[in-house]
């Protein structure tokens, strides 16, 4: 994109957006480095497969690290609220569902695995299956929170039948943010279509061309999205034509 | 004295420029979005805007000043971009496709010296 | 698109079977735990019987637990009451509570049940807590974290946890492990039968203890009493047996205890079912990765 200078002979091209800021930056790393410590200690001690790494001085060990990581996972958030709430709030609303998504549904099996562009209507800062990812990160924090901290400190002290609730809410929370993980890393790390991710946690700013091309409403204005993607669809669709 | 349209959905941004033109002597008004700031613009007709690119979404700023451009009341009021877009590289004109018209652009963070400056030269440039 | 006659396919065979084989191997091994039956008690494991009746509420069986175990005392006040210490702890195996009713006091001695189908062993993520081929339910505090599962699963409330650090979690859990080292090494039996004077704890063959619990039983109902059997199906059959002369409730026992249904459903149902979730996702993103690698290419990608 290029804007040119009234009455002047210089022109600027922008290239980089500004996406995410530092605390969301620093934010998103800390939550992955204890994330994957929680979910690592927390499967040792689910599975029973694992059972010879959870036992004696080794399962105390991995029960310590579980807990350490659980604080930090716990406050991240919160910390975050207090350096910047505003943005915060931002993302929560920027998570919740709306009518772009049900056209993310309709159009995600053509567009992530066979490519087809055209098929994609556009999204805004966060498509539909980012706004999964997030809201499931976000549900699953809760049900950690409100299910480990009993779990930690309430034994004798909460009735053992709402304890065994709390362990099957936790680990159902799990099941299902550590699926959604899998599938974030595979789409952060490994899919083609999906390079300029990584790059924008990591820098906080997202190629032009490529927020041109995914988050087209969040770049263009829901207007101009609108036009410029009935224009795609009705190229493709006079070269299928042929 | 003149009256300046600050535009910026940061309000942290707008409470901080509004101080320094104030303290100038500058009347400031306010807007929040693309959609806002026509609106203002249209009813106190400021002297010169300052308009901030990302706001509801990317381009919102650039919008805003093409519609200013095709809009007699508003086409010769002086625009100055205010933005934190970075990779800007000036290169030798050449009219793209996405040519937007704005008479000065500058870089977040302000400086104020540098800001008051520019409004300045504008505000002549207008005047001249 | 000008690819060539491979990109048409966009997942050989080769890989498909592979996928396959990954997703469902993941599954199976955590599903393999579903299907496991619970076990059920044999005549020829030994067990304790304990009959109220000859109960004089000496509490040598508490002595004697103590002893053995080098358990310490519980720092207790005066009450004036007769049970002290109040209830199984950490440091309390084994205790003599005191019930009053209509008709007189009667004693009871409280310790584990060794459950046949024993909810503590179920939902031990260790192993610590198992079934022992000679019928009870031991307890290995080595291989125990401090997890502290089986104080909250266990229908009696036996097992409790001896609390080294509440923060760090530095813990190990406690009971009545049926002496398990004078069985192993051949001493003897469990300390609290071998030194009841009144021959109301005893322990020996469950088949033959049955046998002895029934007669027993009999006598008393012929005396008039309404005594029964606790412990013969009870959670696949307890390995401590009582003689009740009324409702379990009536002793605070539950009268099904059996594993909760919880903890069955954690360990058959929500465990597999972590497995399976996990193994249909990464068996899903490969497939994923390995069909879209064929059909998108780099090249284009802006």
């Amino acid at each position: 994109m290029t804007v040119q200078l009234k009455g002047r002979a210089e022109a600027i091209t922008i290239q980089w957006i500004p996406k995410y800021t530092f605390m969301e930056r620093l934010g998103h790393w800390i939550h992955t480095a204890t994330f994957v410590p929680l979910a690592i200690t927390g499967m040792i001690l689910y599975f029973p497969f694992l059972q010879s790494l959870a036992q004696g001085e080794a399962g105390l060990f991995i029960r310590l690290v579980h807990r350490v990581a659980a604080v930090i996972f716990g406050l991240l958030p919160i910390v975050y609220f207090i350096f910047q709430p505003r943005r915060l709030l931002l993302n929560i609303r920027e998570f919740l569902p709306n009518k772009d998504d049900i056209g993310w549904l309709k159009g995600a099996p053509a567009y992530y695995l066979l490519g087809k562009h055209e098929a994609m209507p556009p999204q805004g800062r966060f498509n539909a299956g980012e706004k999964m990812n997030g809201l499931v990160m976000i549900v699953a924090w809760v049900v950690f929170g409100i299910t480990g901290v009993p779990m930690w400190f309430g034994k004798g002290v909460i009735p053992p039948e709402v304890f065994r609730w709390l362990v099957i809410f936790h680990d159902l929370a799990m099941i299902v943010s550590v699926c959604m993980f899998l599938i974030h890393l595979y789409l952060a790390v490994a899919h083609p279509l999906m390079w300029a991710g990584l790059v924008s946690m990591r820098f906080g700013v997202t190629s032009a061309e490529y927020a041109m091309e995914h988050h087209a409403k969040w770049y263009y204005g829901p207007k101009r999205a609108m036009e410029i993607w009935e224009a795609k669809k009705r190229e493709a669709a006079q070269k299928g034509g042929h | 004295m003149a009256k300046i349209l600050v535009v910026d959905d940061d309000p942290d941004f707008v409470n901080l420029t509004r101080r320094i033109l104030q303290r100038k002597g500058y009347e400031v008004v306010t807007a929040a979005s693309g959609q806002q700031a026509l609106a203002v613009m249209r009813k106190e007709k400021p002297d010169l805007v300052l308009l901030d690119i990302m706001m509801s979404y990317i381009l919102d700023g650039l919008d805003v000043s093409r519609e200013m451009a095709q809009d007699p009341a508003l086409k010769d009021v002086p625009v100055i971009m205010v933005t934190s877009l970075t990779g800007a590289r000036a290169e030798a004109a050449q009219l793209s496709g996405e040519y937007v018209p704005v008479d000065e652009w500058i870089h977040k963070p302000i400086d104020p010296d540098r800001l008051l400056a520019r409004i300045e030269d504008a505000l002549r440039g207008k005047a001249g | 698109m000008n690819g060539n006659k491979s990109s048409e396919k966009t997942l050989s065979r080769r890989e498909f079977l592979g996928l396959s084989a990954l997703g469902l191997g993941i599954s199976l091994a955590g599903a393999r735990s579903a299907s496991a039956a619970p076990p059920t008690a044999s005549p020829d494991e030994v067990a304790i019987l304990y009959d109220p009746v000859k109960c004089v509420g000496c509490r040598a069986c508490q002595m004697a637990c103590k002893r053995w175990n080098h358990l310490p005392s519980e720092s207790t006040d005066p009450q004036g009451i007769y049970e002290s210490p109040r209830d199984l702890s950490a440091i309390t195996w084994n205790i003599i509570k005191l019930r009053r009713t209509e008709v007189g006091w009667h004693f009871f001695n409280y310790q584990c049940q060794h459950c046949t189908d024993a909810a503590c062993v179920e939902v031990c993520p260790t192993g610590a807590l198992s079934h022992d081929p000679l019928g009870f339910v031991a307890l290995d505090r080595g291989k125990c974290n401090g997890c502290g599962y089986c104080t909250q699963f266990c229908p009696y409330g036996v097992p409790h946890l001896q609390v080294a650090n509440p923060l760090t979690g530095e813990a190990k859990s406690a009971k009545c492990t049926f002496c398990q080292d004078r069985l192993w090494s051949g001493i003897g039996g469990p300390s609290c039968a071998e030194v009841c004077p009144v021959g109301a704890l005893t322990w020996g063959k469950r088949g033959d203890l049955l046998e002895k619990a029934r007669a027993r039983v009999a006598e008393l109902q012929a005396q008039g009493m309404n005594a029964r059997i606790y412990g013969e199906n009870e959670a696949g059959g307890l390995h401590r047996l009582s003689i009740l002369l009324d409702d379990p409730e009536q002793y605070g026992l539950p009268s099904e205890p059996g594993t909760p249904a919880f903890a069955r459903a954690w360990q058959r149902v929500i465990q597999p079912l972590g497995s399976v979730a996990f193994g249909a996702t990464l068996a899903g993103i490969l497939g994923a990765f390995l069909f879209v690698r064929r059909k998108i290419r780099m090249e284009e990608v802006r």
